[in-house]
């Protein structure tokens, strides 16, 4: 009769396992456990890296969570993209009405303008609060006395103006060069001035209309700005006692990227 | 043929590494009340049914040895029972019917209290107490039988597909 080929092998393995059954009556428990460490420490990074995943992506509850919430939600969203595309062609129909209007009684077309996100690539630190170079030249288009803006809570925030346009980098005129000036509008009461240069950081409202000037007022570029959209965040008033003196908003910002708003018409 | 060879051993590594680190993460983090389900005698017995003596031989040898490693209990106990069930469960291929939940559930009980007995037995003989209480052993007997009917059913597919594989 000839045996199967699985029985060999059967007696083969359990006389290895037997073999290492008997060891044990000679090898200290230290040893063994030497062993036995030195096999989980081998093997534990990938029982960890599995835990780890399996937590991660195997979180039901968080998920069943996450699907009951997101469909409350999505009820919700739905119901504000409705009322958004009400409000969309209202707009629309205010725009077209007021562009009408504004054909009617002879007035200029609002300007329209374009973005180009910039890096700055130069801040000399002998001019700090001078000037700074910014990627894009008249290769991107670029042109003189476009607006260079940052973001601050999705508000645009005035950083300077471009000076000199290069091939490919343009040269910005910080808000606190005493070259610079613009006029400024205090929204909330609508008071507004000439914007200079006073000292060190700050700014001062010369010329200002008589009009309030709260302290901590935000102080946005004013609608009779030839080169700059109005509306862009200049900073906030810190004294009002002689002079109405400004700190800009834009030397609380990380400045390594900047926005130039080029006039498109 | 070589191809199909080695395309065989990767799926039975791969088996046996996804058994390891289950195993892992059940003993270390997902017990309940202090015990948890074998996995590795389980998929042992249900892979044996399905592809016979040899692997049930292979398989058992070494899914006993890395618990060997994992347990304080003696070295080479775990292996060598492994090693005779995998391959009893192997000489059982194709003489049970294992579709059915009644054989699976046999087999199951069967299996796990021929581990422990054997175990309290090599334990007596090499002189190391293999102390288990009541408590522990039921639970642990409760979870196997749970996760029986998914393991056989994981076992059977991974099979077909191995054996549709073999015919292409």
């Amino acid at each position: 009769m000839r045996l199967p080929r699985a029985f060999f092998l059967y007696i083969l393995f359990f006389t290895v396992s037997f073999s290492l059954l008997l060891t044990s009556l000679k090898i200290t428990p230290q040893k063994y456990r030497a062993w036995r460490d030195f096999f989980l420490y081998v093997l534990s990074p990938f029982m960890w890296s599995a835990e780890h995943f399996i937590k991660e992506n195997f979180d039901l509850p968080g998920n069943i969570k996450d699907v009951i919430k997101a469909r409350s939600e999505n009820e919700f969203l739905k119901m504000k993209l409705i009322e958004y595309e009400g409000e969309v062609m209202q707009n629309r129909e205010l725009a077209s009405e007021n562009e009408f209007l504004r054909k009617a009684l002879g007035l200029s077309q609002k300007l329209t303008y374009r973005y180009i996100i910039s890096e700055v690539v130069l801040m000399d630190p002998n001019s700090w609060s001078l000037s700074l170079m910014v990627s894009g030249g008249t290769d991107m288009g670029i042109k003189k006395d476009s607006a260079v803006v940052s973001l601050k809570d999705g508000r645009f925030v005035l950083v300077g103006k471009i000076i000199e346009v290069f091939n490919n980098s343009s040269e910005v005129m910080l808000l606190t060069n005493p070259m610079f000036s613009v006029w400024a509008l205090i929204p909330d009461t609508g008071c507004d001035g000439l914007l200079e240069h006073l000292s060190g950081n700050n700014m001062v409202l010369n010329y200002p209309s008589l009009k309030s000037a709260p302290l901590g007022a935000d102080v946005v570029v004013g609608p009779l700005s030839k080169i700059f959209p109005s509306g862009l965040l200049l900073g906030k008033i810190i004294d009002n006692r002689n002079r109405i003196v400004i700190s800009p908003e834009f030397l609380k910002l990380p400045l390594n990227q900047v926005i130039i708003i080029e006039r498109k018409n | 043929m070589k191809e199909k060879i080695r395309n065989r051993f990767a799926t039975y590594f791969a088996i046996y590494l996804i058994l390891v680190l289950i195993t892992g993460i059940f003993a270390r983090h997902l017990r309940f009340l202090k015990a948890s389900p074998e996995f590795f005698l389980l998929f042992l017995v249900a892979f044996s049914i399905h592809r016979g003596a040899v692997f049930g031989v292979v398989f058992g040898f070494f899914s006993g040895l890395f618990l060997d490693f994992a347990s304080l209990f003696l070295v080479g106990s775990q292996s060598l029972i492994f090693t005779t069930l995998g391959y009893s469960a192997g000489l059982l291929s194709k003489k049970l019917y294992t579709n059915f939940f009644q054989s699976q559930i046999f087999l199951v009980i069967a299996v796990s209290l021929l581990r422990w007995i054997s175990n309290y037995f090599l334990g007596e003989i090499f002189g190391v107490k293999y102390a288990l209480s009541l408590s522990w052993l039921a639970l642990t007997l409760f979870y196997n039988l749970i996760i029986t009917a998914p393991v056989f059913f994981i076992a059977e597919k991974i099979d077909l597909k191995m054996r549709e594989t073999k015919k292409v």
